[in-house]
């Protein structure tokens, strides 16, 4: 055989792609810190951060340190992992089910934690009761979903697609009926500004909790990205080729969940990232998992990272992220499809 | 070596196997011998149990009665592991959702030799690339196997059965989605696997490409086996009458018999040259 080359051509440029987000992601990560009405320069916001690490001489002041440390810091993580996780869930979703519409939202996971915080700001609890109530209700819907789909007769898959989008809207239903009922004067905005999304507001400590889960559903899909592949072979050219895709299956789903669960009870609803990031990325690395989920996370977290931090400079008010991802992906994905062949 | 060792140690055996699906035996008392280098086509109409005699042979459906032995073992004793090690199936083509380069495309079929966390290795790719070399379409492994056509396409899920390791493959029409050059290439390609000593099953509608290619028939009809034999032995003017409902008359040529309707014009009613 003439040509044994150890990588493929595409795959030499999938590398090269993964290497080119990763450092748009660092430039951006830093420039990030840079971004606010107080001012800390470059110099200082990598000592500040490097002396969390390392006993290192204090060169800076205390608000730079808090603007640094308190401020941008959990944010900035936030809209990283936030980003980082609702395009790996997208990804998983869409290779479980075969299908280039599927996003985060398509099992329920967030009608389900929108339902949770809505009931949680309408019984008064306070910032970590409705991330926790949010957060179980969207595992629950999802929960809920496999069980009935589980049951369908017939094709499996189909069924578990049929039931989320029935139990979402009557989850959907639920979080009207709580509008409905919910104080209008200071319940009501506050789940409206809720359902909007955003990162304000964010403390180390949310972003440290919000980890664990993360961390639990990126991990196995990063581990299991090659396999992920095989889902995408019908049910008998799997079992003839002696893979089990049965569990596989069930293992992307429940880490997708927990990815969104845990991204959107932390940030509310952010639509758009989790269906579009993958797909932008399928264009620049191909389907193939192997590449797809690791360049999915950067992607997304960097896009996140970069409307946040629009968010939260562009008017002296804040925007809701919610909307800003909506009005700049959109737009930008639109100009995607009619400018080359469709990407779905 | 005695006859009756022989025969159980046959590549494939299946022996009174019957299924009973909702009630109906959509399988009854089927039984065959492939041995190695064997190419087998199964005829029959839609719905004629094919697929499912397929489906019972690669273990995907478990509760058949009967045997169904390879080398001699019996398949519901082996691991999924172990039974892909011998058979590997061909589906027919589909238009897959999300495209992967051909090469991508067969290292799927290899899985089971991946550990879980892991992706293909070296050896794996090598693996792979041979089997496309010995299909002849190397040239292809790094193209978008969704945007090939429906004769590349069959001839790459070949090359992944291929790489698979497997002596024994079981295709479900492989030609029916294909224009007449490419349903050629594919046969000619399932020919030269049987000669090089795979032991091949294939199921058709098309008697003619049977009558071309088989080294032996199993005709179908509701579940039951109806001819069981070489081709020029079991596939009748009545065979193809029982089995599809028209009416043929055969036409010896220098290069074998052709099949041609009787009756609507197309040819002369009688007096042809054939039998």
């Amino acid at each position: 055989m003439s040509r044994a080359k150890k990588h493929t051509a595409g795959e030499t440029r999938a590398r090269w792609i993964l290497a080119g987000l990763g450092a748009a992601l660092i430039i951006l990560f830093l420039a990030s810190f840079l971004l606010g009405r107080f001012e800390v320069p470059l110099p200082e916001v990598l000592r500040i951060l490097a002396g969390q690490l390392f006993p290192i001489g204090r060169t800076w002041s205390d608000k730079m340190e808090i603007a640094v440390v308190n401020i941008r810091l959990p944010r900035i993580l936030l809209a990283c992992l936030v980003g980082a996780c609702l395009s790996a869930a997208g990804v998983s979703y869409q290779t479980v089910f075969q299908n280039p519409m599927a996003a985060p939202d398509i099992l329920g996971a967030s009608s389900g934690a929108c339902f949770g915080a809505a009931l949680a700001i309408l019984l008064g609890a306070g910032k970590a009761g409705v991330t926790i109530s949010a957060f179980c209700f969207s595992m629950l819907t999802v929960g809920i979903v496999y069980l009935i789909g589980a049951r369908t007769r017939g094709n499996r898959i189909m069924g578990i697609l049929l039931a989320g989008v029935m139990v979402s809207s009557l989850f959907s239903a639920g979080t009207s009926y709580v509008k409905l009922v919910a104080d209008p004067s200071n319940q009501l905005p506050a789940i409206t500004y809720w359902l909007m999304g955003s990162l304000s507001g964010a403390t180390r400590h949310d972003a440290f909790t919000a980890l664990i889960p993360m961390a639990a559903g990126l991990l196995p899909l990063l581990l299991l990205r090659w396999r992920l592949n095989l889902l995408t072979l019908s049910a008998d050219e799997a079992k003839a080729a002696g893979v089990n895709t049965e569990r596989l299956r069930l293992a992307a789903i429940l880490s997708a969940t927990l990815l969104t669960a845990a991204s959107v009870s932390v940030s509310g609803m952010i639509g758009w990232i989790g269906l579009v990031i993958p797909h932008l990325c399928r264009k620049l690395v191909g389907n193939n998992c192997r590449f797809l989920v690791p360049a999915s996370m950067l992607m997304g977290a960097s896009f996140l990272l970069l409307v946040d931090d629009l968010a939260r400079n562009l008017l002296s008010v804040e925007i809701p992220i919610g909307i800003l991802t909506a009005f700049i992906g959109a737009p930008f994905f639109l100009f995607l499809m009619t400018r080359k062949e469709a990407p779905v | 070596m005695s006859d009756s060792v022989k025969s159980i140690t046959s590549a494939l055996q299946v022996e009174g196997l019957n299924y009973v699906f909702q009630g109906k035996q959509a399988l009854h008392n089927i039984s065959l011998t492939a041995e190695r280098g064997d190419l087998t086509f199964v005829i029959g109409p839609n719905g004629a149990g094919k697929s499912t005699l397929f489906r019972c042979i690669l273990n995907i459906l478990t509760d058949f009665s009967g045997q169904i032995r390879v080398g001699g073992k019996d398949i519901r004793s082996m691991s999924a592991r172990e039974r892909a090690e011998q058979i590997a199936y061909i589906p027919q083509i589909h238009r897959p959702t999300f495209g992967y380069s051909v090469l991508d495309t067969v290292l799927m079929g290899m899985a089971r030799q991946i550990p879980v966390f892991s992706r293909p290795g070296e050896s794996q790719i090598r693996q792979a690339e041979e089997a496309l070399d010995q299909i002849g379409v190397l040239h292809m492994r790094d193209r978008d196997f969704s945007k090939l056509s429906g004769g590349e396409q069959q001839l790459v899920l070949i090359a992944r059965a291929i790489a698979q390791k497997a002596k024994i493959l079981i295709m479900d029409e492989p030609t029916s989605a294909l224009d007449f050059g490419n349903q050629l290439r594919v046969l000619r390609q399932v020919q030269a696997l049987s000669r090089a000593g795979y032991t091949v099953l294939l199921s058709t509608h098309n008697p003619q490409q049977a009558m071309n290619y088989a080294g032996k028939v199993l005709a179908m009809s509701q579940g039951e086996v109806k001819a069981y034999g070489p081709p020029d032995k079991v596939l009748t003017p009545q065979l193809i009458r029982e089995l599809f409902g028209v009416e043929v008359q055969y036409i010896a040529t220098e290069s074998g018999a052709v099949i041609v309707p009787v009756g609507d014009g197309a040819v002369p009613a009688r007096g042809g040259k054939g039998q």
